[in-house]
């Protein structure tokens, strides 16, 4: 796993391609809200126009919040080095990201931090378009 | 070479070999001229057909993403409206692109399929027609280079009706008829039912390729504009299949 995490992370680094999506980023996130959502991952949906993420978040007094966050497509991360298992079910996870305009438990993924530490690169942030 | 490296090599050609024949993300294609080491060679001149003309066939993607978000101001022009053309972009814009049609899962088309670099099309030239097979929506278009005229009869369609014809090295394809429904960009340049799209389509040696886009819409528009987008081949690499089948964005999108 550490092997193919590194050869990702080498690829990402060579292959800077804008990442976008099938639809206005700016009509559903609000670049001036970013969230970091923290917990266990309880479902991956490895399918276009985007990978979806579900995780369950637990705040320190141990209530759970659902929240799901949309990465970029299968394709485009595919060619980035990502595959269908880069993440699991029951991985932990910290992702950083843009929160929904409508105040739902929503984001876009702009980074997935795995348990050990290392960065996966989300790939659907379109934030800095206008 | 200790025991331990040589597993390392065993096991990442076997994943790698995996994953290879699991989607063709990397194999090495026929008829791709190559170095000695067997990097291709994409500075080798442009292939030809058997009839002598340029051959364009190919995966290929647009080389930066500059016209994706701004199709006049990557061309730093400011598009020609008429005045309902420009009200109705302005509104567009205004909404942060909420009603995108690809937002739905419509298609993208000419030009929009075609500016995405996440999203290559492939190039599939015969003497009668070239195809352009998308990797975005799992979509085509036809290029008719048969010697037939455009139809005279238009329902409108989101590809529209495409011919082609050879000046010397370049590809001059018509294209009428596609639904104003379509939006030329991301960012919503319109058009009407009236637009007539030419492209002249040059490619310049195996790796690369270019498309000057003009835009003729007399009623969306005082006049005709242009825009040229560069194109680069992705060799011995394959599309992969790109079906709308999850859109779970509709449901939060606000707008402004």
């Amino acid at each position: 796993m550490k092997t193919t995490l590194a050869g990702f992370l080498v690829l990402v680094a060579l292959a800077p391609l804008p990442l976008l999506a099938h639809h206005s980023f700016a009509a559903e996130f609000d670049s001036t809200k970013p969230v970091t959502v923290k917990g266990a991952v309880t479902k991956v949906e490895w399918t276009n126009p985007h990978i979806w993420i579900y995780i369950d978040n637990k705040d320190e007094n141990g209530v759970v919040s659902k929240w799901e966050c949309e990465m970029g497509s299968p394709n485009s991360l595919m060619r980035q080095g990502w595959r269908s298992d880069s993440l699991k079910q029951g991985d932990q996870v910290t992702i950083e990201g843009t929160r929904a305009k409508n105040g739902s438990n929503t984001c876009n993924a702009r980074t997935v931090r795995l348990a050990d530490g290392t960065r996966l690169f989300a790939g659907s942030s379109e934030g800095a378009r206008p | 070479m200790t025991l331990k490296s040589i597993w390392g090599v065993v096991a990442f050609a076997a994943i790698f070999a995996h994953t290879a024949a699991a989607q063709w993300l990397q194999l090495q294609v026929p008829g791709t001229p190559r170095s000695p080491d067997g990097t291709p060679n994409l500075r080798a001149p442009a292939p030809r057909t058997a009839d002598g003309k340029p051959d364009l066939s190919g995966v290929w993607r647009a080389r930066d993403g500059r016209h994706i978000a701004n199709l006049a101001g990557a061309e730093g022009i400011t598009a020609p409206f008429a005045p309902w053309a420009e009200a109705l972009y302005k509104e567009r814009r205004e909404n942060n692109g909420l009603d995108r049609p690809s937002g739905k899962c419509l298609p993208k088309s000419v030009p929009d399929a075609m500016t995405l670099p996440p999203y290559p099309f492939k190039i599939v030239q015969t003497p009668t027609v070239t195809v352009m097979l998308f990797e975005i929506f799992v979509s085509y278009r036809q290029i008719h280079t048969d010697g037939r005229a455009l139809p005279r009869e238009r329902q409108p369609s989101w590809y529209g009706y495409s011919i082609g014809r050879w000046e010397q090295d370049t590809l001059v394809v018509e294209t009428v008829g596609i639904t104003d429904r379509h939006w030329l960009d991301d960012s919503g340049y319109p058009h009407s039912d009236a637009l007539k799209i030419t492209e002249r389509i040059r490619r310049s040696d195996f790796g690369r390729m270019d498309i000057e886009f003009t835009f003729d819409d007399p009623k969306a528009y005082t006049k005709p504009w242009t825009a040229k987008v560069a194109f680069e081949l992705m060799p011995d690499t394959e599309l992969l299949e790109y079906v709308c089948e999850n859109e779970r964005d509709a449901p939060h999108m606000v707008g402004k």
